[in-house]
C-alpha cells in the first residue's frame, strides 16, 4: 500500500481530475434545455451537442434523428485550412424519462464525402481521419463526452458525425456537421 | 453477550455496509501502434507498487493509434454512479509519478461517461488518434466514484513514446 501521504496527495489531484472530467461533461446539461426545445413529435431519448472549433471559427450542431439518414435538419458547415489544428468534441445526454437504455453503442467518425450536404451518409472507412465507439448503459442523465485535437491533411469536404446505435428505439440519434478544408 | 461476540458483530456489520467502489471494477487498457501493442490494467490507487513502472508504447509522429478500453463490476455487483475518464496528455519523462494537469495545449484526447455498473455490463471504448508532436504522454483510464471523501479510484495507465 503506497504511504499514506501519497495517498493525500494523489487524492487532491484525483479530485482535481473529477472535477475538469465534470467539467468535460457539464456543458452538456447547459445545452440540454436548448436541444429539448428544438426536438420534434418523436420521443427524444438523447440529447448531443457537437462543436468543431479551429482558427478563428467555430460551428456547434444539436441532436437529429435517423432515418431518414441524414436527419430532418441541414448540417452546419465548418471552413478551415489543411493543416489546421482543430479540436472537435462532443457530449451526449440521456434525457429518456423513462429507462436506462442498455449497452447503447454510440459510435463517431469523421471520412470524406462528395459535396457539402449530401444526403447519403458514407459508411465510416478504414482510412477515417477519426473515428471510434463507445458501449454503455444510460441512466437516466447518464452522459458521455469526447474533447480531441486533430488535423486534416487533405483539402475536401468532409463529415463529422456522432450517433447511437442499437438503442432499441423505432429511431436513432445523432449530430453532424460538415467540414469544408481547403 | 461478550465483547469478542460483539466485536465480530460490529465487524461483520461494517463488512456489509461497506459501500461498493470504484475499486470494485476492473479496468483494462490496449494501447496499439502500427507495429507495437502494450496493455495495462487495474492498479487500486491504495494497492498501487512505489515504484511501479508503466509499459511503453513507441511511435512516430502522426503513427495512426488506437486505445481500447474496458470497465466492468467483474463479480456483477451493482457500482452506482461511477465515472469512467480516459486521456492521453503529454507529460514531461517516461513513467512520471505526478498526473499532468490536463491543460487543452496538453491533450490529444480525453473522453468521460458516466454509469451504473451492475450485471456484469461494460463500458468499452475504441478510440483512434494521432500524436502531431514529438514527446512522452501518458494513456490513463480512471474510475471513480462519486464520493469526494473516500478515495475510490482505481486506474490503469500506458506511457507513449512518441518520436
Amino acid at each position: 500500500m503506497a504511504p499514506r501521504k501519497n495517498i493525500f496527495r494523489g487524492r487532491a489531484s484525483q479530485l482535481a481530475r473529477r472535477a475538469a472530467a465534470k467539467r468535460v461533461l457539464h456543458p452538456a446539461l447547459v445545452l440540454l434545455s436548448f436541444c429539448l426545445a428544438t426536438t420534434g413529435v418523436r420521443a427524444e431519448h438523447f440529447a448531443i451537442t457537437l462543436t468543431v472549433d479551429g482558427l478563428g471559427e467555430k460551428q456547434e450542431a444539436y441532436a437529429d434523428d435517423a432515418p431518414p439518414p441524414e436527419g430532418l435538419h441541414p448540417r452546419p458547415v465548418f471552413h478551415a485550412r489543411a493543416g489546421d489544428p482543430l479540436t472537435w468534441q462532443f457530449f451526449m445526454t440521456n434525457v429518456n424519462p423513462h429507462d436506462e437504455l442498455k449497452q447503447v453503442t454510440v459510435r463517431y467518425f469523421l471520412v470524406a464525402e462528395e459535396r457539402v450536404g449530401q444526403k447519403e451518409v458514407p459508411a465510416p472507412a478504414k482510412d477515417a481521419v477519426l473515428q471510434g465507439d463507445f458501449l454503455l448503459n444510460f441512466k437516466l442523465k447518464g452522459r458521455v463526452g469526447l474533447k480531441q485535437r486533430f488535423h486534416i491533411d487533405r483539402p475536401g469536404v468532409y463529415l463529422l458525425r456522432v450517433e447511437t446505435l442499437n438503442s432499441r428505439s423505432d429511431h436513432e440519434h445523432f449530430s453532424a456537421v460538415d467540414l469544408e478544408i481547403r | 453477550m461478550k465483547p469478542s461476540v460483539a466485536l465480530c458483530v460490529v465487524l461483520a456489520l461494517l463488512a456489509f455496509a461497506r459501500p461498493l467502489r470504484a475499486d470494485s471494477l476492473r479496468t483494462t487498457l490496449r494501447l496499439e501502434g502500427a507495429t507495437e501493442k502494450q496493455d495495462a490494467e487495474t492498479v487500486p490507487v491504495r494497492q498501487q507498487p512505489r515504484d511501479s513502472r508503466r509499459a511503453v508504447l513507441h511511435a512516430r509522429v502522426n503513427e495512426p493509434l488506437t486505445v481500447r478500453w474496458t470497465c466492468v463490476s467483474p463479480d456483477g455487483k451493482a457500482v452506482p454512479d461511477v465515472l469512467v475518464h480516459f486521456f492521453v496528455v503529454r507529460e514531461d519523462r517516461l513513467n512520471q509519478a505526478q498526473v499532468p494537469d490536463l491543460k487543452l495545449d496538453r491533450v490529444v484526447v480525453e473522453s468521460a461517461l458516466t454509469m451504473d455498473f451492475k450485471d456484469r455490463d461494460p463500458a468499452k471504448a475504441n478510440l483512434s488518434f494521432k500524436v502531431d508532436q514529438p514527446g512522452t504522454y501518458l494513456v490513463r483510464i480512471e474510475a471513480q466514484t462519486p464520493d469526494a471523501t473516500q478515495l475510490t479510484e482505481n486506474f490503469a495507465a500506458l506511457d507513449l513514446e512518441v518520436k
